[in-house]
């Protein structure tokens, strides 16, 4: 018995939602931490439109994309946090507004 | 295809299909395991591996490319035609360039380790990936193979503050464009039900607007990846922050790469008319913002690796124009154009920075315009050099970068789009403005205090002249004969449109 029945839309919905939130998040906060949340958030939105989706279509390789892709997000914030630990030794500070020696 | 018989059929013939890149693989595996039992010994050593490596594929690319090897691998998610053969050659081409250029660098800078080369190693196999993948997920993969070693190449200097600061920025509009990129794939997954790069247009009649959204992310994701206004900000800062061996590979190899990518989904993924109409004229106004905004930056910079930064931005813009070009003519023959211009364009811009690595002392980088006052008189060969290269990208007649971009005006001219190819004319002679102004500084201007100007070779490198010379005959030779690497481009080109074997 389902009594709201959650279908393809909603998930599309909340997935939209989490994107632009991520994309938000980037453009708005000035923590690289948070920035790097962000992108997270980002991938993790179109990994559940595309389960969403692989769910949908009945097609099981959708459940692949979505591991490899948690693969390669997990590969690049391992880089990210290391490029965030070397500027922070040099700099003193993750704030990405002090992080602006070279402009212009 | 079931599952069983999937596995099974993945063997020997799918990892002989993709030995360029393999080797690429295999020769960083084995650095780091050398660089792990032989720690004294394993630098130059390595950097030998590479090139060993790099060559190995050239070779491989080139002779499949002469003989018109065309093998799918890994139930088609990669297949090595000739179009992704000319690209994997045009990328080992230019990485050997640069991990040429490494060695004195890194060791003035001491920072002359085995990992350097391995990362290399590992970005340019995503790239020989990169233009073979035949579906989207096999593209975002090799794209991101390709990306995170340069992320942290960007960074190897890392007591250094600019260094530190251009990879933090690189890493996150990398990595910001990649999100983009992969809901952009989510969303035509939606709509096509495959991700699979030939059956894509299937998406538009199903669902038109997950279709359209999910190609313009797509798009944007690109347009992160090769510079484009206006997403163009990172590529200023990574050139200048980045040690200069790494902004050479930057410049050239992770600035040919996604064009490979980029052209196969635009040709055939969206190679059909409904969605040609919607992407070119798209293309067309990114690729004017791209050459105007570009140039007009590049006039009021001193730093000639910023200035090389917002070239390397009008420069795309000059390919895009080629693409819309193709797009328009529906010719194989205007992205052969494209693709030489690429070719050219590693040639001209690895030497360009050749000459500022070759300047670069222990404590400081030749990257000023006042650093190479009186260079002409001091060290003639080194400013002939530079000038060939300058000239070039100016796109002075004898000289490679002139036909690139003569040809690429060509096909837009027979295109019909005479206001673009204007625009572009005017942005060439614009751009004649910077590269001449570095000229100037070399052959015309004394040094304020009067003094002598003093150049050091600190460090000398073979390897590092050698690059200089190659790519400077590179330049000469293959711009008066264009036609053979042409040729090849087009042989290459035609590929794109045949059915997978």
């Amino acid at each position: 018995m389902t009594f709201f029945p959650v279908g393809l839309s909603h998930y599309l919905c909340l997935s939209g939602v989490l994107f632009t939130i991520g994309v938000l998040v980037v453009i708005l906060r000035r923590n690289l931490i948070v920035i790097f949340m962000g992108i997270e958030l980002m991938l993790n939105a179109a990994n559940l439109s595309i389960v969403a989706f692989s769910r949908h279509l009945e097609d099981m390789s959708g459940h692949v994309f979505v591991l490899l892709i948690m693969t390669v997000a997990a590969a690049e914030v391992a880089v990210g946090l290391a490029i965030l630990i070397a500027l922070f030794r040099t700099r003193r500070t993750i704030n990405a507004d002090e992080v602006s020696y070279l402009r212009w | 295809m079931n599952f069983e018989t999937a596995v099974a059929n993945l063997g020997f013939r799918d990892l002989a299909g993709i030995s360029p890149a393999l080797n690429l693989i295999l020769a960083g595996i084995a650095i780091l395991a050398l660089d792990a039992i032989l720690p004294m010994r394993s630098k130059l050593l390595s950097a030998w591996i590479a090139l060993l490596a790099l060559a190995g594929s050239l070779f491989a690319s080139l002779h499949r490319l002469a003989v018109g090897a065309d093998i799918s691998a890994f139930n088609h998610a990669v297949r090595m035609d000739p179009f992704a053969n000319a690209f994997s050659a045009i990328i080992c081409l230019a990485s050997t360039l640069a991990v040429l250029s490494a060695p004195k660098y890194l060791k003035l800078r001491e920072v002359h380790l085995a990992e350097y080369y391995a990362l290399i190693l590992f970005s340019v196999s995503g790239m020989v990936l990169f233009g073979a993948s035949q579906d989207l997920l096999m593209m975002f993969l090799a794209l991101e193979t390709m990306s995170i070693p340069v992320y942290c190449l960007v960074g190897f200097t890392r007591t250094n503050v600019y260094s530190t600061e251009a990879s933090m920025k690189y890493f996150l509009i990398g990595a910001f464009a990649a999100g983009f990129l992969v809901y952009g794939i989510a969303l035509l997954y939606g709509a096509a039900g495959t991700v699979r790069i030939e059956d894509l247009a299937v998406g538009l009649d199903r669902a038109p607007g997950l279709f359209y959204s999910g190609m313009a992310l797509l798009l944007v994701g690109f347009l992160f990846k090769i510079g484009a206004v206006p997403f163009h900000m990172w590529t200023p800062d990574a050139y200048e922050g980045a040690p200069t061996p790494v902004t050479t590979f930057m410049a050239e190899a992770v600035k040919a790469a996604p064009f490979g990518g980029m052209l196969k989904v635009l040709f055939v993924g969206f190679g059909f008319e409904e969605a040609m109409q919607v992407w070119q004229p798209v293309l067309i106004g990114i690729a004017v913002l791209t050459m105007t905004v570009g140039n007009l930056i590049a006039l009021v910079q001193d730093d000639v690796k910023r200035m090389m930064g917002y070239s390397s931005i009008a420069h795309s813009g000059y390919i895009l124009v080629g693409v819309a070009a193709a797009a328009e003519l529906h010719s194989t023959d205007a992205l052969a154009a494209v693709l030489y211009y690429l070719f050219i364009y590693v040639l001209m811009n690895a030497g360009t920075f050749g000459v500022l690595i070759l300047f670069s002392s222990k404590d400081k980088d030749a990257n000023h315009l006042d650093d190479l006052v009186g260079l002409g008189r001091e060290r003639p060969w080194a400013a002939a050099l530079m000038t060939v290269f300058l000239l070039s990208l100016t796109g002075i007649p004898p000289l490679g970068g002139f036909f690139g971009k003569f040809y690429i005006f060509s096909y837009a001219i027979q295109a019909g789009m005479i206001p673009l190819v204007v625009i572009a004319i005017l942005n060439s002679v614009v751009s004649a403005y910077y590269y001449l102004k570095v000229i100037g500084a070399m052959y015309f201007r004394e040094p304020e205090d009067g003094a002598r100007a003093v150049f050091y070779f600190e460090g000398y490198s073979v390897f590092l002249i050698a690059m200089l010379w190659l790519s400077a005959a590179g330049v000469v030779y293959w711009g008066i004969q264009s036609e053979t690497p042409l040729l090849l481009a087009e042989q290459a080109t035609a590929s794109l449109f045949k059915p997978a074997p």
